[in-house]
This record gives C-alpha cells, structure tokens and sequence, in this order.
C-alpha cells in the first residue's frame, strides 16, 4: 500500500530532510514512525499525501507514484487517502456534522448518502451526540475525533496522521490511538507519525525510527 | 459537473458575497465608475460618427466658374452635370444670383455688401448627389471629373468639403484612439480591481480551501464559486455604468447649455442594445478572467 524506494528529500542544495529512505507497508499495517523533531517524519508524511514530491527516489502510495503525479491526478490520490493533523484543521464556522460531510459533499455524493454515511462515522467515533456543535466548543480530544471522523469517511484505504495526539493529554492520547486501531482492524492501512514513545510501546505496534533524515530502526 | 455541485458552487459564491458587503460594495462600485467612463466614451464615439455620417452625406459638390462665363455656358455646364448617374441635382447660381444670396445670408448686415459689383463674386454649379453616392470618394470622384480642364475648361476651384471632412475624419480617429486606450485601461483596472477582490476572499477561506485540496477536491472545484464571485461583481458593475450612462444620455440635453449648444444638432442618442450587451458579458467574462488569475496566484503559492 505504502513503498518507498531510495527516497531523497532535499531542500536547496545540501539540506537533506529524507536521505535515501525506503519502506514497505502492506494493506492492513500499522506502524508509528518515530523520531526527534527535524528527524524527517513530517516531510515523509507530506511525500505520501503529495504535498512534496521526492527529490530522488520513487513514493508509490495506494497505486500512485507521487513524484509523477501531475497537478491534476494528486486530487485522485487524495481521496483514496485521509489524513490527520496534530491542529486538527476543522473549519470553525461548521458544525462537526457539515464538516465531516464537507469531504463528501466536495465529491458530489447524494445527500441521503452524504447523512447516513456521516452519521455512521459519528457514531463510530462517539460523537453522534455533538453533530450539532461547533468546533470550537469542544474538548482537544473530540476535535481531533471529529478530525478523524472526516478523514474516515470517505473509506479512504490509507490513514496517515502526523502527531494527532500532539495537542492532548495522556488519556485523551489513548483514547485517540484506541480509534486509529480500530480503524486498522477494518482494514485501513494506518501510519502515524508521533514523538510519544509512551503511546508507541503502549500500542506494541511496528515501530520506524527516523534520524537526520535515515530510517534508524524499523522495529516489526 | 452535476446538479449538486451546481447547488454547492451557487451556494458558496452567494455566502461569500453575502460575508463580505463592504468589499463586494468597493469592487461593485470601482467597478462602475471605471466601466461608466468606457460607456461614456463609447456613447461620444458613436454619436460623433453618426454626427459626421449625417454631415457628410449632406455635403455636396460646389464648382466655382472662371470669369467671363455667361450664363448659356452656365446652363449648359448644368446640364451636362445632370447626365451624370450620381447627380441628383445640379442648381446654377449666375453672379447675380449669388450677391443676392450673400445679402439674404448677412440680413441686417447686407449693407456690408453696398457698392460691391456682382462681378466679384463668381458663379457656380451647386451639385447633390443621389442618397447612394453620397460619400466622400464619390464627392472626389465628382471633383476630379470636374476639374478635368478638357472637358470642363471654364471650371477654376471645386469645393467638395474635403478640408472639412478631413478635420472630422482626424477628430474620430483620436476618439476612437482615445477610446482603445481608454477601454484598455478600464478592462486592466477591472480585473485589477476583481483579482485583488477575490484575493481578499480566498485570504478569508484559506483554512477551507486547505481542507478542501486535502479531502481531494480538484483545483476547477475549489476555483468556481469565485469565477461565479467575479461574473457577479462583473456583471453588477457593467449593468449600473450602463444605467449611469443611459440616464447621462437623458440628463445631459436637458441642460439648459447644453440645449442652446446643440439645437441644430441630432440629440444624443444612448449605445445600441447589442453593445450593451457586449458590454455587460465582457465585465462579467472579466470577473470571471480576473478571479482565475487571483485563484491561480493564490493556489500556487500555497500549493
């Protein structure tokens, strides 16, 4: 689902954020992928949703190979692909219910689908009670679930999150990560760039330890 | 493209219009003052042309005699002008005849003229063209026959308006000069005006645009509502400079000036529908040119 092959990310001449990386990640893996800050965990992150193209080497997510990608096709491999944030990115003025919708109604599905698709996902996250709330209002941890509520609905086949539970307690973190498992065990692929090694052993999960740019460890 | 998306782009232009009352008003409104100044000049253009159409086709072609023409030669020169296919008419005016008319023109002023001779005035053969050949090739083609000294020997000077007609001639060609670059000008200043309007937008919805290009929306996707923001302010822009300009057309000979000045000329008349038009698709097509450039600029520096 997830292959890299030699990959370099270089920005200017010498600074190297990826240094000749690769890995595999098959349908229905999870794995964390770890590191100190500047380690390269956010620019590997951004290459497997097509916000940057690899310097060298080959990035093949879900069947697409992002550094051939054209403006135009990225969109495509977007939608077989959610993506969390550590600051959620929800848009404020929305309710969770319109925000979650927001993905599908940009896909032009049918209302009716669009509610019982939504609902379900809610549901799913434990927040059908809160359809009708606002972002704003809510709890760091049940932002970040309306977060992955969005980035589920779509039944995308991979879930890449960069440091979702940055902005959380510890609980909160669990209950986050809990969520991600799940959504594995239905058979998403997930990857999850955190520094939380608590949260990584917690989860005994395989394990990808990023240095200066280099694949460290890669712990199955 | 279906019905859904149709409802979603309507949907999000209008809440974006609906958000931002103050800057849709500054755009709409520069919009109209810029686009007023075009219709103006485009109403200016078209009235003198239609000014110095009327003129001209009203022109005619004077010959003035030579000295010691008697009025047989005269009457004979007349005739042999009326054979002519583009002549309509061809009226003889004897020396005599002229002083008269000289006195009739100057009225109480004819004493002016006491104690000159009719001698000094020469005759002359006033000629109308027939409707059709009433240009100004035609009016140089009668002139040329007619200064021809073989056949018409006793013809010294042809006056067929063509310092006149020249003087027109360069007056519309600065006004349609002045309106290129006029029009030029405006058409820059309206997309100026509705990029930088729609820039402001997409500052505002940059959050949502982020989310949008993540979830996998297509850039034409995420572009239409502010194509639709930029027809709209196009289009609303363009209407209110044609309702400015028209009621100009209706106030301005109502002027008690401007109504001593052009009594004997044709009152102004307002641009045809089919410009009207012309020029309310164009805005809007400008609207829409404008935003593509804003929403283009904008995704690329934040790709």
């Amino acid at each position: 689902m997830i292959k890299l092959f030699h990959v370099t990310k270089k920005y200017g001449r010498d600074d190297r954020a990826l240094d000749n990386v690769s890995l595999h990640l098959e349908k229905g893996d999870f794995a964390f992928l770890t590191g100190h800050s500047g380690a390269g965990k956010s620019t590997l992150m951004r290459l497997l949703f097509a916000a940057e193209k690899p310097t060298d080497g080959q990035v093949i997510v879900a069947g697409h190979n992002v550094g051939r990608l054209s403006a135009g096709s990225i969109p495509v491999l977007r939608r077989n692909i959610g993506v969390v944030f550590q600051d959620f990115k929800l848009l404020p003025r929305r309710t969770v219910f319109e925000n979650v919708a927001f993905t599908l109604q940009i896909l032009g599905r049918p209302k009716q689908e669009i509610q019982d698709r939504v609902r379900t996902i809610l549901r799913q996250v434990g927040l059908s009670h809160k359809s009708k709330a606002l972002p704003q209002r809510m709890s760091g941890g049940e932002q970040q679930r309306v977060a992955i509520a969005r980035a589920l609905v779509n039944e995308p086949l991979v879930l890449l999150a960069d440091e979702p539970t940055g902005n959380l307690d510890a609980s909160l973190a669990m209950e986050i990560m809990r969520l991600l498992e799940a959504t594995n065990a239905r058979g998403t692929t997930v990857l999850v760039a955190t520094h939380d090694l608590r949260l990584v052993e917690a989860l005994g999960k395989r394990v990808i330890t990023l240095e200066n740019g280099r694949i460290k460890a890669d712990q199955k | 493209m279906n019905l859904r998306h149709a409802h979603y782009f309507v949907s999000q232009a209008g809440a974006a219009i609906w958000r931002s009352p103050l800057v849709q008003l500054v755009a709409i409104s520069t919009t109209t003052v810029s686009l007023t100044v075009l219709c103006a000049l485009i109403t200016l253009t078209s009235n003198v042309d239609r000014l110095a159409e009327r003129w001209s086709r009203g022109l005619g072609v004077v010959a003035f005699l030579s000295e010691g023409v008697s009025d047989e030669n005269l009457t004979q020169l007349a005739k042999r002008i009326r054979a002519w296919p583009e002549v309509e008419s061809a009226t003889t005016y004897s020396r005599d005849r002229a002083l008269v008319d000289l006195k009739t023109a100057l009225g109480k002023d004819q004493e002016l003229l006491s104690g000159i001779d009719a001698s000094v005035l020469p005759a002359s053969i006033e000629i109308v063209l027939k409707p059709s050949f009433r240009t100004p090739e035609v009016r140089e083609e009668i002139s040329k026959k007619l200064r021809n000294r073989q056949s018409f020997g006793h013809i010294e000077t042809v006056d067929f308006g063509a310092d006149m007609a020249n003087k027109m001639g360069r007056v519309r060609e600065f006004l349609r000069i002045g309106g290129f670059a006029i029009g030029f000008l405006v058409l820059s200043a309206v997309i100026f005006i509705i990029t930088n309007t729609v820039r402001l937008t997409l500052f505002a919805r940059r959050d949502e645009i982020d989310v949008m290009r993540l979830v996998g929306a297509k850039t034409w996707f995420i572009r239409v509502p502010f194509y639709l923001e930029g027809a709209f302010q196009g289009v609303l822009g363009a209407s209110m400079a044609v309702a400015l300009t028209w009621a100009g057309t209706k106030m301005i000979p109502m002027s008690q000036f401007v109504s001593n000045v052009s009594s004997h000329l044709p009152g102004l008349e307002f641009i045809s529908s089919t410009i009207v038009v012309i020029i309310i698709l164009g805005s809007g097509l400008m609207g829409v040119v404008a935003s593509h450039l804003a929403t283009g600029r904008f995704l690329k520096e934040n790709a």
